[in-house]
């Protein structure tokens, strides 16, 4: 009776383990069907990183050859506005020591041109300044440009692990560019100048 | 100061006309330009430069390396030297005094820091 008792414990035991088991089989199997079902999704992200990163370099590219083609203007019309500036001066020179009403007039003329000159070279300059921003943008944009290599490289190895080895030899691994940038680069929010005497002030003088 | 030799290393093409049409403002003609820290040592085998101004972040050699290399190159350890960069982390700037740069101004600059700070370099040496 005790024995009979015993292999009916055993039969219910083993039963319920094999259900068990058959449950945490289908479980899994379901997981690895969503896993599976992440891979293409996974792939068509990683196929478009290279994409976004080749039009972040044409960008970096386009705003440097157009910052080139300001440059250009920008020296055109320094050097023009100094030849103004010397051949007004010139005149206001010739004319400085004639006393006579037309000549005044002139000289009062061709110091106010001489004077609009100055200021419109002063404000080229101040126009070249302001491009030092496709430096700092340029930097920015290799910043971003190393995130999605970093993102796109995760990605690969993902789908790596999703595949196991057999995949390996039809994915390629992705490369990274070599990228010299400051991930901090700020056109506005950098510190000021007088911080960073300041510092190097500090620095000499415990030296 | 006009006949300075300068030697003015920037990754950034558009940076290093920047640089030198300042220059050329503040009254310094003659300045050779570099794309990297490899690039101006091979520049300065070549010729005497009396001022060196240079970027941090450039590919191949960058400007940290690059002083450390001509702080430690008995011919070249002598020429003061300007960093010119985007880098404003106080550590990063400690870091570049240590190493040997004899100032240092953040980008964007203003032509009349470039200047000032040229000046007060070539006073301190």
């Amino acid at each position: 009776m005790a024995q009979e008792e015993n292999v009916n414990d055993k039969t219910w035991f083993t039963d319920n383990v094999r259900a068990e088991l058959e449950r945490l089989t289908h479980s899994i199997n379901i997981m690895m069907e969503n896993v599976k079902r992440m891979e293409r999704p996974i792939m068509e992200s990683q196929q478009k990183l290279p994409k976004a990163n080749e039009q972040l370099d044409k960008i970096s590219a386009q705003t440097e050859a157009a910052a080139h083609q300001m440059l250009d203007m920008v020296e055109q019309i320094i050097d023009h506005e100094e030849k103004v500036v010397e051949l007004s001066g010139e005149m206001v020179g010739q004319l400085e020591k004639s006393q006579d009403a037309e000549a005044v007039s002139l000289r009062e003329k061709a110091a106010r041109i001489k004077e609009m000159a100055e200021t419109s070279q002063n404000n080229a300059f101040l126009i070249m300044d302001a491009l030092q921003f496709q430096d700092i943008t340029a930097q920015q944009m290799s910043h971003a440009s190393s995130l999605l290599e970093d993102i796109e490289q995760r990605l690969h190895h993902l789908l790596v692990a999703f595949d196991g080895d057999a995949a390996t030899g039809e994915l390629v691994e992705p490369t990274k560019k070599a990228r010299a940038f400051d991930p901090d680069a700020d056109m506005f929010d950098g510190k000021d100048q007088k911080e960073v005497d300041k510092i190097i002030s500090q620095i000499t003088t415990k030296g | 100061m006009a006949d300075m030799k300068i030697l003015a290393v920037d990754d950034s093409p558009t940076m290093r006309r920047i640089i030198i049409n300042t220059l050329k403002r503040a009254g310094f003609e003659d300045v050779t330009e570099a794309s990297d820290g490899k690039d101006a040592l091979a520049k300065m085998k070549v010729t005497n430069f009396n001022f060196i101004i240079t970027d941090w972040n450039m590919p191949e050699m960058d400007g940290m390396a690059f002083v450390t290399n001509i702080r430690q190159t008995p011919e070249f350890k002598g020429i003061p030297v300007l960093m010119v960069t985007t880098r404003s982390v106080q550590d990063d700037i400690v870091e570049a005094i240590k190493a040997g740069v004899n100032s240092y101004i953040v980008k964007p600059f203003t032509p009349e820091t470039l200047k000032q700070k040229i000046e007060q370099v070539l006073a301190s040496v």
